[in-house]
């Protein structure tokens, strides 16, 4: 598999205030790459970098070799990078419709990525004059990710996609996750274990804006220690 | 009150909500997408008046000056987001000061080319005279007017919720850090945010001008008040709520004006302290 994104020594933060102290990972063609770890550990701030919504101070950031930090946020979307907030980034006054509308990169394309996404939410096709604002958070949360999939995204960063959700609705999201990674590589953003090893390939974990460690997902699976330390799940806890 | 004299109050004021339409929604746009108070907004209304006098003395023809108005509202609109908002975006008082140290040059120059008097500017001929409206006269310029804004308005709203264009930059006012995440040039988007602004209120003078039937430097900033109101009135960053505010301040201006004149804008800051009391942020605002 190739190396679609690499991050190396990533620095970033507000202001002066520095949060990423040195993040580095790669996310290969085709996989799901879970980041992993506490609160204000500096996920989020993370996929903003990539995203070019934060500063960054130091380190690169590289799409398929090419350095890309310190780009505007619009040009590094045109490369073919989606993004889905923890938010989920609705515009909330807006339709079903118009939201997507807005995700797509080539207005011409719209029946075919429509068709595309539908298959894959097809709750959404009965939705789409309705205001964003007034869906439920599940349903939020299938436009966040199926406009992200509108642009024809290489490489989609998903931050946090179970938060708010019942569980009956995290099973539902894992399996349009698994859909959505066919013809996709995913950076997610995951606290919720059963979620990331459903979904994931390969998992880094980030401690004080830092990545400690990186392994395939199986090893997550195994270690009750890295699961109780970076994920607070209790010894005991059924991970599955 | 007699119907007739209801009927022409009420036409008065529609046609006042449209000069006052016109001002505001540029304003309120900037605001809602750019987070800019623009106080040159004035100088803009009031450079598309003496462009547009200066056409139609040239010309004879009264679309042309309209459309010479639009133009140089989108032109000065272009130059001033390039070169003094771009900068300075994030800087809240910055931009105030600037944009009011921008009126007064703006004003100036046009006192400098002009002169400080009143210029007079004549009806065209199409719209020259008065209907008869069951018994009482109305000029059909303002019958001009009310068209020419019920189109523009249509115009716009078509512009905002039909173009793609349109789409984004309603998105922009909710989340304009999304709408960049999804490959919208925000730069981009704001210069043409600020010109179209720009450019209405300077088509507001335009069509203003036969409206007074004189020209003057300063004739925007009462404009700028009113449209200030509505803004507040309607909320920031709404079209729509723009265009009801326009319509509520200038019915309220006409029938004051008839009734209570020395009361006519004492009514409309009341208003707009009614709305702030209880919706501070505007009947339309969009939410964030």
């Amino acid at each position: 598999m190739t190396e679609l994104l690499q991050v190396e020594n990533l620095q970033a933060g507000l202001g002066l205030y520095r949060i990423l102290h040195g993040i580095s990972f790669s996310a290969r063609e085709g996989e799901v790459l879970v980041l992993i770890g506490r609160n204000g550990a500096g996920k989020t701030t993370t996929l903003r970098s990539i995203m070019g919504l934060t500063r960054i101070l130091g380190g690169r950031i590289l799409w398929q070799g090419r350095p890309i930090q310190g780009w505007p946020p619009y040009r590094i979307a045109r490369l073919g990078i989606g993004y889905v907030p923890e938010d989920r980034g609705l515009f909330r006054l807006l339709t079903v419709e118009e939201n997507l509308r807005l995700g797509l990169r080539q207005s011409r394309l719209w029946r075919a990525q429509l068709k595309r996404v539908v298959e894959i939410f097809p709750d959404l096709e009965r939705l789409l004059s309705q205001r964003a604002g007034t869906l439920s958070g599940g349903q939020q949360q299938m436009l966040a990710l199926a406009r992200a999939l509108m642009g024809e995204n290489r490489l989609l960063l998903v931050d946090e996609p179970s938060k708010g959700l019942a569980p009956l609705l995290v099973e539902r999201l894992a399996q349009h996750l698994k859909a959505m990674a066919r013809d996709t590589t995913i950076l997610l953003v995951e606290q919720n274990l059963p979620l990331a090893l459903q979904v994931g390939d390969r998992f880094a974990i980030v401690e004080d804006g830092r990545t400690l460690h990186t392994g395939p997902m199986e090893e997550l699976a195994r270690d009750r220690n890295l699961q109780e330390t970076y994920l607070g799940v209790k010894m005991g806890e059924v991970a599955r | 009150m007699n119907f007739p004299l209801w009927l022409n109050l009420t036409l008065n004021g529609l046609v006042l909500g449209t000069l006052y339409f016109l001002t505001a929604a540029g304003l309120s746009l900037i605001f809602g997408l750019m987070h800019v108070l623009n106080l040159a907004h004035a100088a803009l209304f009031t450079w598309g008046a003496y462009a547009a006098l200066w056409t139609y003395g040239a010309t004879g023809n009264f679309l042309w000056a309209l459309l010479a108005g639009f133009g140089a509202g989108l032109f000065l609109g272009l130059l001033l987001e390039i070169l003094f908002i771009r900068p300075t975006y994030g800087k809240g008082i910055v931009q105030i000061l600037l944009t009011l140290g921008l009126y007064m040059v703006l004003v100036e120059i046009l006192k400098m080319i002009w002169g400080p008097s009143l210029l007079g500017f004549p009806v065209p001929d199409f719209a020259r005279g008065t209907v008869d409206l069951m018994g009482l006269p109305f000029a059909r310029y303002r019958i001009f007017l009310l068209i020419l804004g019920g189109a523009l308005f249509l115009l716009i709203y078509l512009l905002l919720t039909r173009t793609r264009f349109g789409m984004t930059v309603r998105a922009g006012v909710e989340n304009p850090e999304m709408v960049q995440a999804l490959g919208a040039d925000i730069r981009i988007m704001f210069s043409a945010t600020f010109a179209l602004g720009a450019a209405l209120a300077a088509f507001g003078g335009a069509a203003a001008g036969p409206f007074f039937r004189v020209v003057w430097p300063e004739m925007g900033l009462n404009m700028q008040l009113a449209a200030f109101i509505v803004v507040v009135i309607g909320g920031m960053g709404s079209f729509t709520g723009s265009a009801v505010g326009a319509l509520v301040v200038g019915l309220s201006q006409a029938y004051m004006g008839y009734f209570f004149p020395d009361w006519a804008l004492m009514a409309n800051v009341g208003l707009m302290a009614l709305v702030l009391l209880w919706r501070p942020q505007g009947l339309f605002a969009p939410g964030r």
